[in-house]
């Protein structure tokens, strides 16, 4: 122990007595810690840390599955027969995707997120309320009194955690709601819900057998596994199919676990980056065993004395050793409040992987410095400080007494093995960081090529104004389609304002509905063709969107639910479904509630209109049907697009104003410019790129200063020789030459190994890239020049140096 | 071959200026085999260094061959050096990681001389200095004398007009010191001029001519002894 505590004491002095190679060795380390800390901060919270449920392994996702392809929402009436007839569920409980609640009563409406969940949904999350109830089944039943559970944060900020909040009456999207229960504090779904309503089994929400629109999630019996759970669930399925042919044939069950459908598309994401980060940490332990050799090198007398007066090699070596980790250990310190900085910079630029698949029944996953990941750091810092202290130490302490002093006389050199290990640290430098930027350079290929992308619409000068009247207030269907004719209107007459449109779901924002379709008096269309997107617009969303009109007419107010039925398609509808023929004039059976005699009414194509990228940037067109708003039988929000003449963000006050001068009690969404809604859909990839540049470009300078150090210390070393060549003749260029020809030669063969790893690996990133493939050679050939470049900066300032060196004075000439 | 008028060289340091050349005058002949002798720090080496054109922060006038010297930019000192001046060291300097080929044939790869070429010159000077067995050894592997005999060797394969040489028998016990002392004679019978730095009379006697620098400054010329010698033995 003594010994210890004087070897700390020692290897403390040593690194004070030296503050510039302390500084940079543990600037290093606490970069390559840092950065690693900070990714997997975020590999622990959204794939590795437990969810905040009792037992969470029991939960799964139980989704419908077409022909066993992918998975499906849920139809209500299969969820109904899986809770009554299966046996594998402990519970089973069934919600929709989401919504957003009017809550009025305070100064200003105010949309709360919410859920519509079956009874169960509480018993399947195993979550208690800290007040009042959970649902009971009669709470679902047609005709029940209306009942919620609030959120803690909504108790807490709305309600001031009233204690007698259980019997509170609220209105929520103009609907009297009984408060029954208070939820913890711990338990945070991903969509922020604050506001939990029954679904109401009404009889026609139990024969809607082709509306596959919820979700469904279930806990598993104890003993009971996931496979024989899904068995189970097949065979209903399979009766079911057998008494109901028409709608529930070829619809197959698959059950996800919790902890995966939470992760969702994130894991390769996230792998990949924690990958990048570890070469990065590679990188930075390289650099620094190349200091602590070049270090042991000017160090040698003293081993030697060590030796001499009787040190064993093991102590030699633990005495070098303690020195690395304590450099590790305050790198790792250092790497900690690093860390801290970068997760809040991942918190503001993706608040999505705080709130991963928030759409599904996922909880949050707040990034944070926890126990387990400062437990990761610690642990990182002590396999960094044995890793690159322990060569360079097994290498000092390897020296000969004998030798030494003979060397003293003629100046410090180093054996042949130690400057072979230090090229071989660079070589592995330069190959790491050279895979680093060939996934960077893909990465900003693919987002550069996605930034290309015409979404099809004119995203300049475009606000967006998410409304959703309450059904409550506005169960007249006439009613509210007046409010949005006259609200577009009002707004149309907004100075700034040029035209207005609107549509239940925004390109590029997320949420979809597809609907079976077929032609008029046409056999069924083939599958790929008969469910397109269905959107629900107004007249002139497409001119305040910029869609161009290739064919027929826009929707008018004459288009009213006494006149023909009409549809717009685009043009991949168009394409697909009528290859040789007019579309116009054509008429379609969409299944949007226009029934009549056991058929959907027929309704008559009267435009085309140009495609749009509408799930995202990096999915091709699908074909859409445009329904006009006025002859919806849905209860849908809208979502307002404002073509403007001025800079769209100075109209959202006069917006806002406008709308509460027609209903002072509607709430209003998210207010955005269109520009603003392509950058979100496209703010993932942007991270992806951005955080994998910023790794590859660390790995560039740690390589480059890798270089220099190594060719510095060579020329320090090397001081005699290029003496001697230069008074033998050498001119300054001969010098440069032959330092940067050494550089460079290291650079390139790193290089070759990196190119070779690279076209290993980049085959992993295949999903995360758009219209770039891994192999790309562009990619390649650029990162591999810009390495090269570096390394010639980074072989330059040694060699320059190195060619200043006076010959006599390198000889140590008297 | 070599006139030298009033050099002066003098290094800063903490006691203020030290002039450690005080306005040196020096002719030297070509065919002459200079010896330079005096105590530490008189100043020898430094004349040699700017004899052989390595230090070029000195004031005064160097003319050398046809070339006035102190007109002379770094890069065309280092061009006539490179053409006219061998240098042999005190440590031999020789390159240990190559071996006693490849430091010959080191300074001729300098020279715009054609690998073939190269290659002759070093097999010839191996077979001159009787090193043909050991071309390939490193010279960790030789003995002081004939770590030396190689460095000779290497200064002179270029054919330099100029041989310098900083006490070239420093490092050698007698008979190695002998050796190398009479291929200096052989080498200044062909026609070399030689300027050596040496402590030994013994050595200095093999040159024609002996120079002493005290203080910075070359005290009056004398004849070598071994030339008194000669002379005596005429006379009489």
């Amino acid at each position: 122990m003594q010994n210890i505590i004087q070897d700390l004491r020692y290897a403390i002095r040593i690194l004070l007595k030296n503050p510039g190679f302390t500084a940079v060795a543990v600037l290093t380390l606490a970069i390559g810690i840092g950065a690693n800390t900070a990714i997997f901060s975020v590999v622990h919270a959204v794939l590795l840390r437990p969810l905040p449920i009792e037992e969470p392994d029991r939960v799964v996702h139980v989704w419908e599955s077409w022909r066993g392809e992918g998975t499906a929402p849920v139809a209500w009436p299969k969820f109904v027969a899986w809770r009554e007839q299966s046996r594998s569920f402990e519970s089973i409980a069934g919600c929709n995707w989401g919504d957003g609640f009017s809550l009025t009563g305070a100064d200003k409406p105010e949309i709360i997120a919410g859920r519509t969940i079956s009874p169960g949904f509480f018993s399947v999350l195993k979550i208690q309320p800290i007040t009042g109830r959970t649902f009971v089944p009669d709470d679902a039943k047609a005709g029940a009194p209306p009942v919620t559970i609030i959120g803690h944060d909504l108790w807490r900020n709305r309600f001031s955690s009233d204690p007698n909040i259980v019997g509170r009456i609220i209105q929520l999207s103009h609907k009297t709601y009984t408060v029954v229960g208070v939820l913890p504090a711990e338990f945070r779904m991903a969509n922020k819900a604050q506001v939990f309503v029954p679904k109401i089994e009404e009889a026609e929400l139990l024969t809607e057998r082709e509306d596959h629109s919820d979700q469904v999630v279930a806990r598993l019996r104890p003993g009971a596994t996931l496979r024989q759970a899904e068995a189970e669930l097949n065979t209903i399925a399979a009766r079911l199919a057998d008494d109901h042919p028409n709608t529930d044939k070829n619809w197959q069950v698959k059950l996800v676990p919790l902890r995966e459908q939470t992760a969702g598309g994130l894991q390769s994401t996230l792998w990949t980056l924690f990958g990048a980060v570890a070469f990065v940490l590679l990188i930075a332990c390289a650099n620094v065993a190349n200091l602590l050799l070049a270090r042991s090198a000017v160090r040698r007398k003293e081993i030697a004395i060590r030796a001499a007066l009787g040190a064993a090699r093991w102590r030699v070596i633990r005495q070098l050793v303690t020195e690395s980790l304590v450099l590790a250990a305050l790198g790792g310190a250092l790497a900690v409040l690093l860390a801290h900085g970068l997760i809040t910079v991942v918190q503001i630029t993706r608040p999505d992987l705080e709130a991963v698949n928030a759409w599904h029944v996922s909880m949050l996953t707040p990034l944070r410095l926890d126990y387990s990941v400062l437990g990761f750091a610690m642990l990182l810092s002590l396999v960094a400080g044995v890793l690159f202290g322990l060569a360079p130490a097994l290498a000092a302490s390897r020296i000969s007494l004998e030798e030494t002093l003979k060397e003293s006389a003629r100046g410090t050199s180093q054996g042949p093995g130690h400057s072979s290990f230090r090229r071989f640290l660079i070589v592995a430098e330069v190959a790491l960081a050279l895979m680093l930027l060939t996934g960077a350079g893909l990465m900003l290929r693919s987002f550069w090529k996605l930034a290309q992308v015409k979404p099809g619409f004119d995203a300049a000068n475009v606000l967006t104004v998410p409304i959703h009247p309450p059904q409550a207030k506005y169960s007249d269907r006439n009613r509210r389609i007046q409010f949005f004719n006259d609200l577009c209107e009002r707004l149309r007459k907004l100075p700034g304002v040029e035209e207005v449109g609107g549509n239940v779901y925004l390109p590029l924002a997320g949420g979809n509905s597809q609907l079976s379709t077929k032609v008029h008096g046409r056999p069924p269309l083939p599958e790929g063709q008969n469910s397109p997107n269905y959107r629900v617009v107004t007249p002139n969303y497409f001119r305040s969107m910029g869609i161009p009109l290739l064919q027929g007419r826009d929707f008018t107010e004459r288009d009213t639910t006494n006149s023909t039925l009409a549809v717009i398609v685009n043009e991949a509808f168009a394409r697909s479904v009528f290859p040789n023929e007019n579309p116009l004039g054509q008429r379609l059976g969409i299944g949007d509630g226009w029934w009549r005699d056991g058929d959907h009414l027929p309704r008559e194509i009267v435009g085309v209109v140009a495609n749009v990228r509408d799930g995202s940037l990096d999915n091709a067109p699908a074909p859409e049907l445009f329904i006009p708003h006025s002859q919806s039988l849905w209860d849908f929000g809208l979502n307002l697009v404002l073509r403007t003449q001025v800079k769209p963000e100075t109209l959202v006050r006069p917006v806002r104003e406008t709308i509460w001068a027609m209903d002072k009690d509607q709430a209003i969404g998210d207010i955005k410019t269109m520009e603003r809604v392509i950058a979100e859909s496209v703010a993932p990839q942007k991270f992806n790129a951005g955080l994998l540049s910023g790794f590859a470009v660390l790995a560039l300078l740690l390589a480059a200063i890798g270089i220099y150090g190594v060719l510095a210390y060579s020329v320090s070393q090397r001081t005699r020789e290029l003496g001697l060549r230069m008074a033998l003749g050498a001119q300054r260029s001969d010098i440069l030459r032959l330092v940067i020809r050494q550089g460079t030669a290291l650079a390139i063969i790193g290089i070759a190994f990196g190119l070779g790893g690279a076209f290993a690996l980049t085959r992993v990133m295949r999903a995360l890239l758009f219209e770039v493939e891994p192999g790309d050679p562009l990619t390649f050939v650029t990162v591999s020049l810009l390495l090269l470049a570096a390394a010639l900066l980074a072989c330059w300032l040694p060699a320059r140096r190195a060619a200043r060196v006076h010959p006599m004075a390198a000889l140590r000439y008297e | 071959m070599i006139r030298l008028r009033q050099i002066k060289k003098s290094f800063q340091d903490k006691s203020g200026v030290n002039e450690v050349l005080r306005g040196i005058d020096l002719e030297v002949t070509e065919g002459e085999f200079v010896s330079v002798m005096g105590p530490s720090g008189a100043g020898k080496s430094l004349l040699l260094s700017i004899l052989g054109m390595y230090d070029s922060t000195w004031q005064g006038e160097y003319y050398f061959l046809d070339q006035t010297i102190h007109r002379l930019n770094p890069k065309q000192r280092a061009e006539l050096n490179k053409r006219y001046i061998g240098f042999v060291f005190q440590q031999f300097h020789l390159l240990d990681d190559l071996t006693v080929a490849e430091n010959l044939e080191m300074p001729l790869s300098y020279r715009a001389i054609r690998k073939s070429e190269r290659e002759a010159l070093v097999a010839d000077m191996l077979d001159r200095i009787g090193m043909v067995a050991r071309k390939n050894v490193y010279p960790s592997r030789l003995s002081g004398g004939l770590q030396q005999l190689v460095a000779v060797a290497r200064a002179i394969i270029t054919r330099p007009r100029l041989l310098l040489a900083d006490e070239p028998t420093g490092n050698l016990h007698s008979e190695q010191g002998r050796q190398i002392m009479e291929l200096f004679q052989k080498l200044n019978r062909e026609g070399t001029t030689i300027i050596q730095v040496t402590h030994s009379e013994f050595n200095a006697g093999y040159g024609n001519r002996v120079l002493h620098i005290l203080d910075g400054q070359i005290e009056e010329p004398e004849k070598s002894t071994r030339d008194r010698t000669t002379e005596e033995q005429q006379a009489k």
